[in-house]
């Protein structure tokens, strides 16, 4: 059975593990099964299937696809069978009967027992990924099922990942940027703006000031241009309907210990965001009257308007955080005070506020001002003088906003002096180009020597040209040195230092804080945060200086892990990192990607922009936000969107599944020859021998010649099958089966209507994880079916083909006591076979209620699919598509409503096998057989030779030698018959006058010595049981004759348990005896079945209204025409023999021929209940 | 105006028929909801009677949907629903229905698209006949149809 799970027993060196999948390595798992073996097969691809057949196959091929594919899914349905997908073999140790597989199996990210393939998830997926199948370019979403368009086993969906995208490994607070993008590009939003809230608050400050590490790795720079990552951020923020919704990990308040931060700019907020999601509850101390530190001082309001600040705060404070304002820790309350007043753990993030001073002469001038307080005056407060000509000292963007804001309120000129080149500005390009924009001047290659002044007041600076030196700088750049002697002066009324600001961490007074003395920076360890004194944590522009917001943030985020750390106990380092994840590598490849410029930010007009604080930039709008974010080339394949995991009603999906390693145990390995390993190459070209005992070599596909593969798969089964299980010395026992029968039998034995009851209905309604009760409006399908007479109940479940489905279904019938019972699933009809349509969740359907459902004999249980043939395929339409459901499933109430009481026709096989023919073939059957502890009788021929009695001179078997293996010979006979029925035939031999009879549970038939004259097989015994069956092997309108042969003496084999020898061409001793393993394989999966039962569609013929025409006879050769002792001719039909076809049925004048469900009264009913008019006549 | 609710009831057979309409879901190809299949175990399983039943409640159209001349998983002859189909068309046909209302599909397995296409069109082909049938009330072309049969 299909299973994810490595249940603690697989590494238990027990039954045989099969390396690799081919043709002949299913059918060989599949044999081994079904003699009882347990199969591990251990695949690399993740999922097989059959995807219909090529555009242009011979037919010979095309046959063998179709019997393909039911092999595939018995074989992977079959109980003792594992199968495990995606996994790849790193070594095998041990030796036989102790062989231990170390296996890897990729992660598939779906639980495969859980996914039932509806395809919810699929519909929601934002990312489409181009991939070529068949040599053409599709798209699917990143989570699709294995194999496109195509069944696939196990059908569970599989998600494409890929690594860390480099947007997100460049985000230092780790937002799923390929994420939200593609939620954007869906056009959803708001969650779009939960996902990006999932990592960080703030996403409306971020979405405009954030520097965007993102943006720099972006992939998309090697087709035109990176992704606006940051406008598409800010877009989010603003547009998001349902506005800001902050998701507590922990209940609030769940948390104990008190927790005191201080500062609450980007760093302490988000420290305190974090720690209250996590249920504490800190508190947050703020010198000034406002929150947000920076965010609300130094950064001017055209950048960052008060109202998007305001409301990113308040969402922080609904929060229930504690932040008190106006309070300085060190000056209105000290440390060693906090910590009295209990708290235990502390975050400084003060952030850098005390201006650096240039150190030359003037400074104390009146006209300088320092950048800080020049921006917090002219964004909080109102008439702040600007002079006529300012010049900003700096190139940073405190300077390059000083700049800007004063220019908003100066009529003359702003000038901004900076030490190095345009290509080095220190401050970010967009900054700069719009400052350009606005007319703020830039004096490159400059810095001040002297500022003059006169009467105290300022006038102009005196400067020295620069030039670039070799020295690069911490920030990469080249380091300017002044050049003597190029002294000039800039005149100016009004100077603004924005040379750097650096933290002012003395000033909070704790004692034994370590202190950078040249930085003034708080020293801390950089993986944790913790600063010189435990329980203390620093972090944002007070441990690094004058950074941006998003690695304060970050560093919020870090110290609020480490907090959370430290308040539990926890280690604080373990398993934390300052690496980068990996990052996911793609190959971009620029001619497949259609260029599409990335979209500029609107600005509003220059006009405007002057003597007014309005926001500068306008945000995209809606339809540019959808074709940028289309823009993204989805990295990382899947972006984490978690959309599927919020549809999947089932749970079935896994995100954080990883590689996983575990050891397969078994005695024996088969492995197909494409799967390499050194250690275990074929002894010799041609041989199934490895060097290493008991690995063995699966047949390679030969040719594609299909029969010979099979074959040599079935003989490899069954050599391995002699090898695991020795000859059984127990009594050979019959069993009396026709009183036993499993649970969801097939009733195929038509009774007498005794007792007219009303039969109690029930219908089971399976909501296959929604995806079926999202179109079809199961309420509705209620109520109407509640309407038909006979039905007694309706019941939903979640998934039919899952062991509590099955246990639920059982459940309830047997509390509401139905003894009808249709259930509507994706399962199409309740019948053994494996057409090309089945899947494995169909089949796991049947198991599971196979195991669970508890009947009564004269029970009958049907099945509709509403999901591939309504749900799916009416996905437009649910009205249309719910009228339909309601019509078939009245359909297959019906159906079981006139099904004639049934019970269970079911045989015994008789244990022994009689093998009629020559040669090594037969030879190899028989005694293989004998060794499998069945009892063999092998007629044969025998040729007397000088006194002794040889076999076969090709082979070297005495007749002694096979009786002393327990194989009873018997000479050829003269004539020879068969008798009775399948599973207990008795073959009877007649030698002269002497009539041999010898019981059979399967008959293996040499055709090729058959035929040869004088054959035993007389022209009037053509007419009996032997010959009509040979006749159905050889009729080549019976069996078209593109089959193989072997696919027709396995199909014939199954049903009469008669297996024919077909005379092959001169073959090879080798091949001859493998033949023998491989019949003897067939023979003995069929004699390990001990029981046998007739088709469910089987038809039944009534001798009372048989008018003897014969026009059935000639349609099937298993039809007999009989003359009962009045001289009445009538057809008789084993019905164990007939195939189901129904051919007879439809021929029959007299309407003597029926199938149980199948029969014409059902098929009107069908037509009645499904058809519109048929609806009105019968009322309901 | 409404488009008519043409009703076509498809008969298909268990293997590759079945395999056709099944395909249409895994290939996320939809056909009208007025298209109802019954599967039975194959073709041959059908005689004109349970044709002309479905016709008598209310069908608009019959197809039989089955495989490939030659290629039945059963071996069975491909003249029997043939036949049939023959049968049943000249019926429809002194019945005064329009022969062109039944129609057999062989397809190859998993032939989706090709299913969708065939009875999309067969849709359309109906629609006109009714049309026309409409505007005539009746054609029922007696006197020949009973010649043919007379024939066969």
């Amino acid at each position: 059975m299909l299973s994810m799970k490595t249940t603690p027993n697989s590494a238990v060196p027990q039954g045989v593990a099969i390396i690799g999948t081919s043709v002949a390595a299913l059918q060989a798992a599949l044999t081994l099964a079904q003699m009882g073996i347990e199969v591990k097969v251990i695949t690399d691809a993740t999922a097989l299937g059959w995807n219909g057949p090529p555009a242009n196959v011979t037919d010979n091929s095309c046959l063998e696809l179709r019997f393909l594919y039911p092999l595939l899914v018995q074989a992977a349905s079959h109980p003792l069978i594992t199968l495990y997908t995606g996994a790849e073999v790193e070594a095998i140790e041990g030796e036989r009967d102790t062989f231990k597989i170390r296996v890897a199996q990729r992660p598939r990210y779906i639980h495969e027992d859980l996914c039932t393939g509806c395809g919810r998830c699929q519909a929601e997926c934002s990312v489409s990924i181009t991939s070529l199948l068949k040599g053409q370019k599709t798209t699917h979403p990143a989570i699709h099922m294995p194999l496109l368009g195509a069944k696939a086993i196990p059908s569970a969906f599989v998600i494409d990942k890929n690594a860390v995208a480099p947007c997100n490994v460049g985000c230092p607070l780790d937002i799923n940027v390929q994420g939200f993008i593609s939620l954007l590009a869906k056009g959803k939003t708001d969650e779009a703006l939960n996902l990006i809230n999932e990592a960080t608050p703030l996403a409306g400050i971020l979405g405009r000031v954030c520097r965007h590490p993102c943006e720099d790795k972006c992939n998309r720079d090697e087709v035109d241009s990176p992704v606006s990552i940051r406008a598409l951020h800010r877009y989010v923020a603003d547009n998001a309907t349902e506005g800001i919704r902050y998701n507590l990990k922990a209940p609030a308040g769940s948390r104990e210990g008190k927790i005191a931060i201080v500062g609450s700019g980007p760093a302490g907020l988000t420290a305190a965001w974090e720690l209250t999601r996590r249920g504490y509850s800190p508190s947050v101390f703020e010198s000034h009257g406002v929150i947000g530190g920076m965010l609300a001082t130094g950064i001017p309001r055209f950048r960052l308007p008060r109202e998007v600040r305001e409301r990113e705060m308040e969402a922080i404070k609904n929060l229930g955080i504690d932040i008190r304002t106006g309070i300085t820790v060190g000056r209105d309350v000290t440390f060693a005070y906090l910590k009295e007043r209990g708290y235990r753990a502390f975050f400084l993030a003060i952030g850098a506020q005390r201006n650096n001073k240039l150190n030359i002469p003037g400074e104390e001038l009146e006209g300088v001002v320092d950048c800080m307080s020049l921006l917090l005056t002219l964004n909080l407060k109102v008439d702040t003088f600007v002079g006529l000509n300012v010049l900003v000292i700096g190139d940073g963007n405190s300077a390059i906003d000083s700049a800007r804001a004063a220019n908003r309120k100066n009529e003359g000129t702003i000038k901004v002096l900076s030490w190095t080149i345009p290509e080095e500005i220190t401050a970010a390009k967009e900054e700069v180009e719009e400052a350009l924009q606005e007319r703020v001047l830039i004096e490159y290659c400059a810095v001040p020597v002297e500022i003059l002044g006169s009467e105290g007041k300022v006038t102009g600076i005196r400067c020295q040209r620069t030039r670039l030196t070799d020295e690069i700088m911490a920030n990469g750049w080249h380091r300017p040195e002044p050049i003597p002697g190029t002294d000039f002066v800039i005149d100016a009324d009004h100077v603004v230092v924005a040379v750097g600001q650096s933290p002012n961490a003395s000033q909070l007074d704790i004692e034994g804080l370590t202190i950078d003395n040249n930085t003034g920076v708080i020293q801390v360890n950089p993986l944790t945060l913790e600063t010189s004194i435990p329980a203390v944590f620093a972090g944002g522009d007070c441990i690094t200086g004058p950074n941006n917001v998003v690695e304060a943030m970050a560093a919020g985020l870090r110290a609020a892990e480490s907090i959370d750390r430290y308040m539990q106990g926890r280690d604080l380092e373990t398993g934390r990192t300052l690496e980068p994840p990996e990052t996911a590598e793609i190959d971009v490849d620029t001619t497949e990607v259609f260029p599409y410029k990335r979209a500029p930010m609107p600005v509003i007009h220059l006009r405007r922009r002057m003597n007014s604080f309005e926001e500068t930039t306008i945000g995209l709008s809606a339809e540019v936000a959808r074709r940028e974010s289309q823009r993204c080339l989805n990295c990382a394949l899947c972006s984490q969107c978690m959309e599927c995991t919020r549809v999947c009603e089932l749970g079935a999906v896994f995100y954080d599944d990883d590689i996983r390693h575990f050891e397969v145990g078994a005695q024996i390995i088969l492995r197909c020859p494409s799967t390499d390993f050194e250690t275990h190459a074929p002894a010799d070209s041609g041989s199934q021998e490895t060097t290493t005992d008991g690995v063995y070599l699966v047949p390679p596909s030969n040719n594609g010649d299909l029969s010979d593969q099979l074959m040599k798969a079935m003989a490899l089964a069954m050599k391995t099958t002699v090898e695991l299980k020795p000859k059984e010395t127990e009594e050979i026992k019959v069993q009396d089966f026709s009183e036993l029968h499993t649970n969801l039998d097939r009733p195929n034995h038509i009774l007498e209507e005794t007792r007219i009851e009303t039969k109690r209905i029930g219908v089971i309604l399976c909501r296959c994880g929604s995806s079926i009760n999202s179109i079809i409006d199961f309420k509705t399908v209620t109520k109407k079916l509640l309407r038909i007479p006979g039905v007694t109940a309706i019941r939903e479940i979640a998934q039919a083909c899952t062991e509590s489905g099955a246990e639920q279904i059982s459940n309830q019938v047997a509390e509401l006591q139905l003894d009808r019972v249709v259930i509507a699933a994706c399962r199409c009809c309740n019948s053994e076979q494996v057409c090309y349509s089945c899947t494995d969740r169909r089949r796991m359907c049947q198991q599971y209620l196979d195991q669970y459902l508890v009947l009564p004999l004269d029970t009958i249980v049907e099945f509709v699919n509403i999901r591939e043939q309504c749900a799916w395929v009416h996905r437009d339409t649910p009205k249309s598509a719910t009228r339909k459901a309601v019509q078939i499933i009245s359909a297959g109430v019906e159906r079981v409503r006139v099904a004639p009481p049934t019970t269970i026709d079911k045989k015994s096989i008789l244990p022994t096998a009689v093998i009629i023919g020559e040669g090594l073939v037969s030879a190899t059957t028989a005694r293989v057989l004998a060794s499998q502890g069945y009892q063999v009788d092998l007629v044969t021929k025998q040729r007397a030779k000088q006194g002794q009695r040889e076999y076969n001179e090709a082979t070297l078997f005495t007749i002694e030698q096979l009786q002393d293996e327990g194989i009873t010979v018997k000479p050829w006979p003269d004539s020879l018959e068969l008798q009775g029925s399948p599973g207990n035939y008795e073959v009877v031999l007649e030698y002269g006058s002497q009539v041999d009879r010898v019981p059979a549970g399967a008959v293996i038939v040499d055709i090729g010595e058959l035929s040869k004259r004088p054959s035993p097989l007389n022209p009037s015994s053509s007419s009996g049981l032997l010959g009509r069956i040979i006749a159905r092997i050889g009729n080549s309108s019976c069996f078209t004759s593109e089959s193989a042969d072997i696919i027709r003496e396995i199909t014939i084999g199954e049903r009469s348990g008669l297996f024919p020898v077909l005379p092959g061409d001169a073959k090879s001793p080798e091949d001859q005896s493998a033949h023998g393993l491989a019949i003897a394989a067939r023979v003995s999966t069929y004699l390990e079945r001990a029981s046998i039962s007739p088709r469910a569609t089987a038809a039944i013929i009534d001798k009372k209204l048989c008018r003897g025409c014969g026009d059935c006879a000639d349609i099937c050769p298993y039809i007999e025409m009989k003359e009962n002792g009045n001289g009445t001719v009538y057809a008789y039909l084993n019905n164990i023999l007939c195939f189901g076809c129904g051919a007879c049925v439809a021929r029959c004048p007299a309407g003597a021929i029926t199938q149980p469900l199948e029969s014409d009264k059902q098929l009107v009913h069908t037509l009645q209940s499904m058809l519109h008019r048929g609806e009105v006549l019968s009322g309901v | 105006m409404a488009t008519p609710y043409i009703e076509i009831l498809v008969f298909a057979c268990n293997w590759d028929g079945w395999s056709c309409i099944e395909a249409t879901a895994n290939l996320g190809v939809g056909y009208p909801a007025s298209v109802k299949v019954v599967r039975v175990s194959c073709l041959s399983r059908i005689h004109a009677g349970l044709i002309l039943k479905a016709f008598e409640f209310g069908a608009d159209g019959v197809m039989l949907l089955g495989c490939e001349s030659g290629r039945c998983l059963f071996g069975v002859n491909g003249e029997y629903i043939i036949n049939e189909h023959e049968k049943a068309r000249s019926i429809l046909k002194i019945l005064g229905m329009r022969q062109d209302r039944l129609v057999l599909v062989q397809l190859p397995a998993f032939s989706g698209q090709e299913f969708v296409m065939q009875v999309k069109n067969f849709i359309v082909e109906i629609e006109r006949l009714s049309a026309s049938r409409r505007a005539k009330i009746t054609d029922p072309e007696p006197a020949q149809d009973i010649a043919v049969l007379s024939q066969q």
